[in-house]
């Protein structure tokens, strides 16, 4: 059928040569193709809207009254623990400048400086008693996306993947943007590892509004698009000439139709990055702003079929806030603010919601105490890795809930304590997959993301 | 508890990382667990599990798990918690009953200490994690047992069977595969093609495909051994090296990178002299056991060469873990185990594996042997101390030539500055020109101008002044300047209104941020604006003789400080700016000393001159990097050894064994004490035995119910008695009256006796033993100064480095150095971290190699540790070793090993298709002096590998996965061999081996792969969609992957269309279409196209149109070829003589090898790209009259004169750089006339100089190019440069216009509108040969 050229016919034979590459691909080990989960999923898709560098918990989602009466006072051993990072404990207390106002139908206390996603709370269950292992942003970051703080390990999104495919074949099953470069650890947080390279994460920089820039090799100077179909029709006979003696090579069929879906793709991933489809109305929901644009890609993402979108507030890791936290916490919230309660809307109005499964949160958080005092700056916290806030909404989660508490002072999580392991069960959970059996072999052992623990936390599930 | 907490190592020698563990240990909670883990399981995993554990269960009791300890066995419970008297486990482990004694044999028995751990446990309640990876019994308990695995068993050398039928095997490969395939009623493939066959072993052995010159000539061999000489021809070529060298890269984990933390630089500035030896050495056919022990202890192995020392980059160029020290000595031990032994260890790092013989002991022995090294970055100096791995390419007495020329130009330079600095800063210039100024703040630069030279002012530096103070002037919106606000408002206010004016600033002092300094200096009141300004400038001054003032506090003083030393202060001269404070005459004599240089320096290869300038600057950094750490050493040895730190030590040691990790810390800080060492003290003062005699005296001073106050008398008179020592008692004669005096004459008397020759008094011979042991902690060696810093001062070491670091990496002559390890002064003794936890550490380590790999544990000698361990490794009996690396090679010409999983030869790997020819080969290698060169031959050289892979429908369905070896597999070209053979089919591949690493993002790269940086922190896509592993550890097997972004790569790639483009135009003097179809594909695919090939692609000719013709530098006026122009018999325009473009120069050659015009022109300029700086090509540009030249020979600009006619001819011009910039700075560029015909004409070397370079008489041919070549000297910066050459052609040559003709490049010169290139049909059908799967897929 091939054998006669122009583009139209040798698109249509394409389709019907689609479905006997997936069975080809099947046999030949690893693939995008989608595959069948462990169970019955809550959720279809999954994206991290990552704030790296360690927000402040105390100043967002876990109000802490106690903090004002003990400001600039050191606070009492009954009511932190006894486990404490270097000066955290030992530091004055740092009360939150920010008012706390109950929100929605279920109100719950959200900082006045997330106003907009206080609206949303009603969809968004505040998990309130994290904690993790690494106390250093790299390590943390490396942890809350690989499970490991040092070393070479799958990231959450190469698991998802490996586990189930993509289902849009003309894109990357599993993209991270971020903003004018990479996030601190750069490559590694999208990291493959030990699996196959097709399941690492595609970086783009969400900068950039032209989608050469933003995807590798899409675009080309010069051969012109019916050019290249002609060069791909006589590619696709050169290639048949050789197969036949080789009938038996599935990888030659599958590496003929590697061709065609990268042609179909350099449509597809441009239509995907471009943001003038968009309506007007959403475009003002969003508002202004990079963040803003990143999210629209992300939902614009989501909607083909991407597997799991990591959204990183941005390069580096500028949640971290050791001072002049007070200039600068309102700032950034009230860059994300909007943007993200546009986001969950706007899932919400496509039903989208539903079925994808969002994450907002950093690596750790930050000391209800104020860090050191320092001549040139105001004060701001340290980090925490035994307390801190994340949320969650959408597909399987339980929409306007609170889980777990930290003590009076917001330092550490003591109530329904939820580790990063758990974290990631509960993900992965709600995809469909068994972390248990979600493995792989690699140096004689069977690896999988949660290492030997994690429990997957059923309160936070509808 | 005591010993459990001392036994607590901190562990983190290396500065970084060390807080960050650190911080974590306090919240270690030290539950019962961990004692179980620490005291318990130990003895139970030893003495124990060998009868009561997994399916052994002598008296159905199994001890192996919480549930089964505590039901007990035949005699019922053996353990009640808490209740230790009642239980059984308790009294059989105390031998209480003669005939109910565990273990049985008297010569297992616990210890006293042991027993008392025990008792303490179950009263603890017996606590026992049964957290999965701890409860199970593993195959360490029985080596014995675990040695009759497959892999560990000893190599034999079996007998090659007897196999039907007779004619097909060529060797004995052949009859032990032709075996199993018989037994299994299959037959094996015919032999593959010949075509096929000089194809795939091309590719095997070098990664390339074979032109079509070597497919002809062995076509036409017929002898018998023509294959044979295929493989030998390739074997010797210096490309199999860089081929063979990658894949033992994915087994060492190569990378140019590491994770630093944020901010560092992560470059490796060495990695690939590790590259290039391995490139060396495979190409050398080294031996493996030397090519292994090399890497693991070049150091160490008496006859390494120098350049060997390079190989220890298999342990050093690792992930580096943002320096934490466990997880880069987890990545070196699992380079080794994994990748040497094929055994994986890294499970050993927390618990017994559970699979295979490796313990915690195996794995944490290794982990002292590794951690005593220390890597170059570690600091220690070394990165100012790796040996050079190649001969400098400058002769001595050059060298010192140079140096002396160029100390000569740098005393000038540095006379000039330092004279002009100090006369700024002189008080009377201080305060008449700070005064001066402040009357001239409303005045722009040229009124600044006209007043200094009206009233004999230095004209530059008022005008600095003046700029300086401007700066200072209140804006609107910002803070009052804190140091010159005050000045600015008192000298506008009336003299009068000063001491009022001063008031109100010191009431608004705090809110305007006022610098402190200068509020105390507004009081009392000056009574003139003279006066005040004589107090700014004495307090400028009085800061101005400081050093930096580092910390926070003083950061006002450091604001005064920078008035008088900033990079912006008015006084403060640059080097950069010396040049306008110089004068004419000045000038001259700088022009002269540099002309003088330059004259020397241009003679030289590039690389000398390139190296001579890293000389030069590298070394300032060595001598302040070199005492800086002398200085630190003799500190830190006088801190080690003097006799009151000793005493204090000794004093802190005992106070500090029981504490928290964090009151450790604090009381280490308090009393100044380095934590690292104060450890080495206790634990030291541990591990003494009980009746040590020097320090029993000590014992007796420190026990814990002594009164000195009411007992020293009999304190001492114990002391005494305790002590056998008589220099001790000597020492105690006179009762010490405190702890501390008892200390202090231990300091006295240790310090005495540290030292290196021996005493004939017995006495102190025995002391000076024991403080000079391998583990005292007065033992110091200039390598461990580290140990011995303070934070502020490693941060300062890390400066150093740094700068050397970017002076290594970013310096083009930097000579290659080593990646080496260095032993540090630490020992072997390592403990167990318990559950891999660094803070928790338990039993000491055996300090041997793995024990499932030797029937006598050894301990690694101090210094000789890794030589021993690659010793072991290699030694003929290791079962491993050869197996392991045999089944690799086998898996690089196969695609599968005969063992499938190559880094696993344990339990829950694959077990070998073929155990026999394993063991032969193996065996056979070793044999042949483990000689991979004659592997690789008898592999090529078998029926087995020569086999088609034509497939068998019957053999597939029963051997799916051809474990057989039935065929041979089919396989795609690897990410290297792919872009490899886009280069080698374009002509374009540069096959030069060695040297730093490029940036293969760059499309103008034409390296092999192997040479590209391999940045493991952000390894650009293309690499990992074609499978490229990560370089993050090491890799077995690289996975094969067919996805759309390979196809992706191949279509629109910048790099695949050169590509392309090249294989069309290297045939595009073929002007029969049907003839050039052909040839492109035999360029390409390596034979002809068949007839029905031949019409499809016609066809596909055909139906295309053309493209528009094609414009760039090269065709601005003449049509002409890169090579040589075709001559015109008339020339009317002289501007169709000229093309642009830049290319490179070779030395040795001296020609012009490779000549690219200018692709983009701005309309009065060509240039590099788009963009003024190109991502690839840079800066470079050139215009009429001037340009800017490239970074190097190999990427100079380039005018290009091609003669339209024969004739005689002479050349003009002057070149110069940087003539009129008052900069002295910079290192200029080269500028060389060069003949196609007669090499380098001529080469000038200009720097703030001008030279006339004239060629007076030359002949010319038509055809003839003469280039106009300048590059940067290897650097991109100051590269801007002046040349317009004028070429004047005798006339009497002329017969037809009988007149001169000239040609003058800067009038000639022309630029061309910048256009896009569309691919023409030919083009385009080039790039679908690239992308066809014949191109891909080896039959």
């Amino acid at each position: 059928m091939l054998r006669h050229s122009g583009a139209g016919i040798g698109t249509l034979a394409l389709a019907q040569l689609l479905s006997e590459t997936n069975q080809a691909e099947a046999s030949d080990g690893p693939s995008l193709a989608p595959r069948r989960p462990h169970f019955a999923p809550r959720a279809q898709r999954f994206v991290h809207l990552f704030a790296n560098g360690g927000p402040s918990q105390v100043d967002t989602f876990d109000p802490k009254p106690l903090l004002a009466r003990l400001h600039g006072k050191p606070i009492p051993r009954d009511v932190i623990s006894t486990v404490g990072d270097a000066q955290a404990s030992g530091s004055p207390a740092f009360a939150s400048k920010y008012r706390f106002r109950k929100r929605g139908q279920s109100g719950i206390d959200v900082s006045e400086l997330l106003p907009e996603i206080g609206s949303m709370i009603d969809d968004i269950c505040v998990v309130r008693s994290m904690h993790a292992d690494d106390i250093s942003h790299d390590g943390g970051i490396m942890f809350m996306n690989t499970g490991a703080a040092r070393l070479s390990r799958p990231s959450l999104g190469s698991w998802a993947t490996y586990g189930l495919g993509s289902e849009n074949r003309n894109l990357p099953g599993f993209i991270s943007m971020c903003p004018d470069g990479y996030p601190l650890n750069e490559t590694q947080n999208w990291q493959s590892a030990f699996l196959p390279g097709i399941y690492q994460g595609t970086f783009i920089n969400s900068k950039h509004e032209d989608v050469e820039r933003l995807i590798e090799n899409i675009r080309n100077r010069r051969v012109d698009s019916t050019q290249q179909r002609a060069q791909l029709d006589l590619l696709a006979r050169l290639n048949r000439i050789h197969q036949k003696p080789r009938a038996d090579e599935g990888r030659l069929e599958s590496r003929i139709q590697s061709f065609e879906q990268a042609f179909r793709m350099q449509m597809e991933a441009t239509d995907a990055f471009d943001i003038s489809q968009e309506s007007k109305s959403t475009l003002d929901m969003y508002g202004p702003g990079q963040q803003a644009r990143q999210l629209i890609l992300t939902r614009r993402l989501l909607e083909r079929g991407v597997r799991v979108v990591q959204s990183w507030y941005g390069a580096g890791f500028p949640w971290d806030h050791h001072g002049e936290i007070e200039e600068r916490l309102p700032k950034i919230c009230g860059e994300v603010d909007r943007p993200i309660a546009a986001f969950l809307r706007d899932l919400k109005q496509r039903g989208l919601l539903d079925d994808t499964l969002v994450l907002w949160g950093g690596e750790f958080g930050r000391t209800p105490t104020s860090e050191l005092p320092h001549p040139t700056t105001t004060p701001g916290r340290d980090h925490n890795r035994h307390g801190f806030t994340v949320w969650l909404a959408g597909g399987g989660i339980k929409g306007g809930h609170v889980h777990g508490a930290t003590d009076d002072a917001g330092f550490a999580a003591i109530q329904d304590k939820v580790h990063v392991h758990d974290l990631h069960a509960t993900i992965l959970h709600l995809l469909g997959l068994n972390h248990e059996e979600l493995t792989y072999r690699y140096a004689g052992r069977d690896f999988r993301l949660t290492d030997v623990s994690g429990s997957v936390v059923h309160e936070i599930l509808a | 508890m005591n010993r459990l907490l001392t036994g607590m190592a901190l562990l983190c020698v290396g500065p970084s990382g060390l807080f960050n563990l650190a911080a974590s240990a306090d919240e270690i909670a030290r539950t019962g667990e961990d004692f179980f883990e620490s005291r318990i399981r130990p003895v139970l995993v030893k003495r124990c599990f060998k009868c009561h554990s997994g399916d052994k269960r002598e008296g159905q009791l199994r001890l192996d798990q919480r549930v089964a300890l505590l039901k007990g066995g035949q005699s019922g419970k053996v353990v009640l918690p808490r209740d230790s008297n009642g239980s059984l486990l308790i009294r059989a482990i105390r031998r209480a009953d003669r005939d109910f004694r565990m273990p049985p044999d008297d010569a297992d028995r616990l210890s006293a200490e042991e027993v008392r751990d025990f008792v303490a446990w179950v009263k603890m309640g017996a606590p026992y994690p049964d957290a999965p990876g701890h409860a199970v019994a593993s195959p360490v308990a029985d080596l014995r047992e675990a040695r009759r695995f497959w892999s560990l068993q000893p190599i034999t050398r079996p007998q090659p069977p007897d196999a039907e039928p007779h004619d097909w095997p060529r060797n004995d490969i052949d009859r032990f595969v032709l075996d199993r395939l018989t037994a299994n009623r299959m037959q094996p493939s015919v032999r593959a093609g010949e075509q096929a066959l000089v194809r795939r072993v091309t590719y095997d052995l070098i990664g390339l495909p074979p032109t079509s010159a070597e497919i002809d000539a062995f076509l036409a061999d017929g002898s018998a051994d023509a294959f044979a000489t295929v493989v030998d021809r390739l074997l010797e070529s210096p490309q199999y090296g860089a081929h063979w060298a990658r894949h033992w890269f994915d087994v060492a984990r190569y990378g140019d990178t590491r994770w630093v933390g944020a901010g560092e630089d992560r470059r490796w500035p060495f990695a690939y002299t590790y590259r290039d030896w391995v490139i060396q050495a495979l190409n050398a056919d080294m031996p493996y056991d030397r090519f292994v022990t090399l890497q693991i202890a070049a150091d160490q192995v008496p006859d390494a060469r120098p350049a060997d020392h390079a190989a220890l980059g298999f342990l050093t160029v690792g992930r580096w873990f943002t320096g934490q020290l466990p997880d880069v000595i987890d990545d070196q031990i699992d380079v080794v185990t994994r990748g040497l032994l094929g055994m994986s260890a890294q499970c050993a790092r927390c618990h017994d594996h559970k699979f295979d013989p490796i313990s915690t002991q195996d794995y944490y022995s290794l982990y002292g042997l590794f951690a005593a090294s220390r890597m170059p970055v570690d600091g220690n100096g070394i990165l100012g101390d790796l040996p050079e791995v190649t001969p400098r390419p400058v002769d001595a007495a050059t060298e010192q030539d140079i140096t002396q020329l160029r100390s000569r130009i740098d005393e000038f330079l540095d006379i000039r500055v330092t004279a002009l600095r100090n006369d700024f800063r002189a008080r009377p210039k201080l305060l008449e020109y700070f005064r001066l100024a402040t009357t001239l703040l409303d005045k722009d630069d040229n009124e600044v101008r006209a007043f200094a030279t009206s009233n004999e002012r230095d004209e530059r530096l008022l005008l600095r002044w003046v700029r300086y103070l401007k700066r200072t002037l209140p804006q609107p919106k910002r803070d009052p300047h804190q140091i010159f606000a005050p000045w600015h408002v008192l000298a506008a206010v009336p003299v009068a209104d000063i001491p009022t004016t001063i008031k109100a600033l010191l009431d608004r002092q705090k809110a305007d941020k006022l610098n402190p300094q200068v509020a105390a200096m507004l009081s009392p009141a000056p009574v003139s604006l003279d006066e005040l300004a004589t107090r700014y400038v004495d307090l400028f001054l009085k800061h101005d003789l400081e050093d930096r003032f580092e910390d926070n506090k003083d950061y006002d003083k450091e604001r005064l400080r920078q008035v008088l030393r900033g990079n912006d202060s008015p006084v403060h001269v640059r080097m950069n700016e010396l040049g306008q404070f110089l004068s004419p005459a000045e000038f001259e004599t700088l022009t002269g000393l540099r002309r003088k240089l330059h004259t020397k320096l241009a003679g030289l290869p590039e690389q000398a001159d390139q190296f001579l300038t890293y000389q030069h600057e590298a070394k300032p950094l060595l001598s302040k990097l070199n005492s800086f750490l002398e200085e630190r050493r003799e500190a830190a040895a006088a801190a080690v050894r003097s006799p009151d730190r000793i005493a204090t030590y000794l004093l802190t040691a005992h106070e500090a064994k029981d504490v928290e990790p964090r009151q450790f810390r604090n009381l280490a800080k308090s009393r100044q004490l380095s934590p690292v060492l104060l450890r080495r003290w206790i634990d030291f003062l541990q591990r003494l035995e009980q009746h040590d005699s020097v320090f029993a005296a000590w014992r007796i001073f420190t026990a814990d119910d002594n009164d000195f106050a009411t007992q020293s008398q009999e304190i001492a008179e114990r002391a005494r008695q305790a002590s056998s020592n008589l220099a001790v008692v000597a020492a105690f004669q006179t009762p010490p009256a405190t702890l501390l005096d008892a200390a202090n004459q231990y300091g006295e008397l240790l310090a005495r006796c540290h030292q290196n020759e021996s005493f004939t008094n017995a006495d102190f011979e025995a002391i000076r033993q024991v403080v000079s042991a391998a583990n005292s902690p007065l033992r110091y060696s200039p390598n461990g100064v580290v140990d011995h810093l303070t934070r502020r001062e490693t941060d300062q070491l890390r400066n150093h480095e740094r700068n050397l670091a970017r002076l290594y990496l970013e310096s083009p002559g930097t000579p290659a150095l080593a990646m080496v390890l260095r032993e540090s002064s630490g020992s072997y003794a390592q403990r167990v971290f318990v559950r891999g936890n660094p803070h928790h550490a338990g039993e000491m380590s055996h300090g041997g190699i793995p024990l499932v790999l030797t029937d006598q544990p050894q301990q690694f000698t101090r210094g000789r540790g890794r030589w021993e361990l690659a010793q072991s490794i290699v030694d003929e009996r290791n079962p491993l070793t050869a197996r392991v690396i045999v089944n690799r090679v086998w898996q690089w010409h196969f695609g599968s090993g005969l063992v499938r999983t190559p880094s696993d030869f344990g339990t829950r790997g694959a077990a070998p298709t073929h155990p026999l020819l394993l063991d032969w080969l193996a065996a056979q290698f070793m044999a042949d002096g483990w000689s991979l060169k004659k592997l690789h031959r008898r592999i090529l050289l078998s029926s087995t590998w020569q086999q088609s892979s034509q497939d068998n429908p019957t053999y597939r369905s029963t051997d799916p996965e051809n474990r057989l070896l039935w065929r041979m597999d089919r396989r795609r070209l690897s990410f290297e061999e792919l872009r490899d053979s886009l280069l080698a089919v374009s002509g374009r591949l540069d096959r030069k081996i060695g040297g730093r690493p490029s940036d293969l993002v760059k499309n103008i790269i034409r390296r092999r792969t192997v040479f590209g940086k391999v940045d493991r922190m952000a390894l650009p896509g293309f690499y990992r969609y074609f499978d490229f592993p990560g370089a993050n550890t090491h890799v077995p097997k690289r996975h094969e992957t067919i996805v759309a972004q390979q196809a992706l790569y191949l279509m629109n790639n910048g790099f695949v269309l050169d590509q392309a483009g090249h294989v069309a135009h290297r045939t595009a003097t073929t002007e029969d279409p049907a003839a050039r179809i052909g040839a492109m594909y035999r360029l390409v695919l390596g034979r002809s196209p068949s007839d029905e090939e031949r019409s499809v692609i016609q066809e596909f000719i055909n139906s295309q149109q053309p493209a528009d013709p094609v414009v760039e530098s090269d065709a601005v006026g003449a049509k002409g070829d890169d090579e040589a122009a075709t001559p015109t018999a008339a020339a009317p325009d002289p501007a169709n003589a000229w093309r642009y473009g830049w290319g490179s120069y070779d030395e040795t050659r001296q020609r012009v090898t490779d000549f690219n015009p200018f692709r983009f022109s701005t309309g009065d300029r060509w240039r590099g790209g788009e963009n003024e700086n190109d991502p690839e090509l840079g800066r470079i540009y050139l215009h009429s009259r001037i340009g800017h030249a490239g970074p190097n020979s190999e990427l100079s600009v380039i005018r290009r004169w091609i003669a339209p006619r024969g004739g005689k001819l002479s050349i003009s011009g002057a070149v110069s750089s940087q003539l009129n910039s008052t900069e002295p700075l910079g290192d200029g560029v080269r500028a060389r006339i060069v003949s196609s015909r007669r090499g380098q004409l001529g080469v000038w070397l200009v720097c703030g100089t001008e030279e006339s370079t004239d060629i007076p008489d030359l002949t010319v041919e038509p055809g003839d190019t003469i280039d106009f070549v300048v590059d940067a000297r290897g650097r991109e910066t100051h590269g801007s440069f002046a040349w317009a050459p004028i070429l004047r052609m005798d006339a009497s040559a002329d017969s037809v216009t009988n007149e001169a003709l000239v040609w003058d490049s800067a009038k000639d010169f022309k630029t061309a509108p910048p256009t896009a290139r569309p691919f023409d049909v030919w083009q385009r059908y080039a790039q679908v040969l690239l992308e066809s799967n014949e191109f891909t897929f080896l039959d």
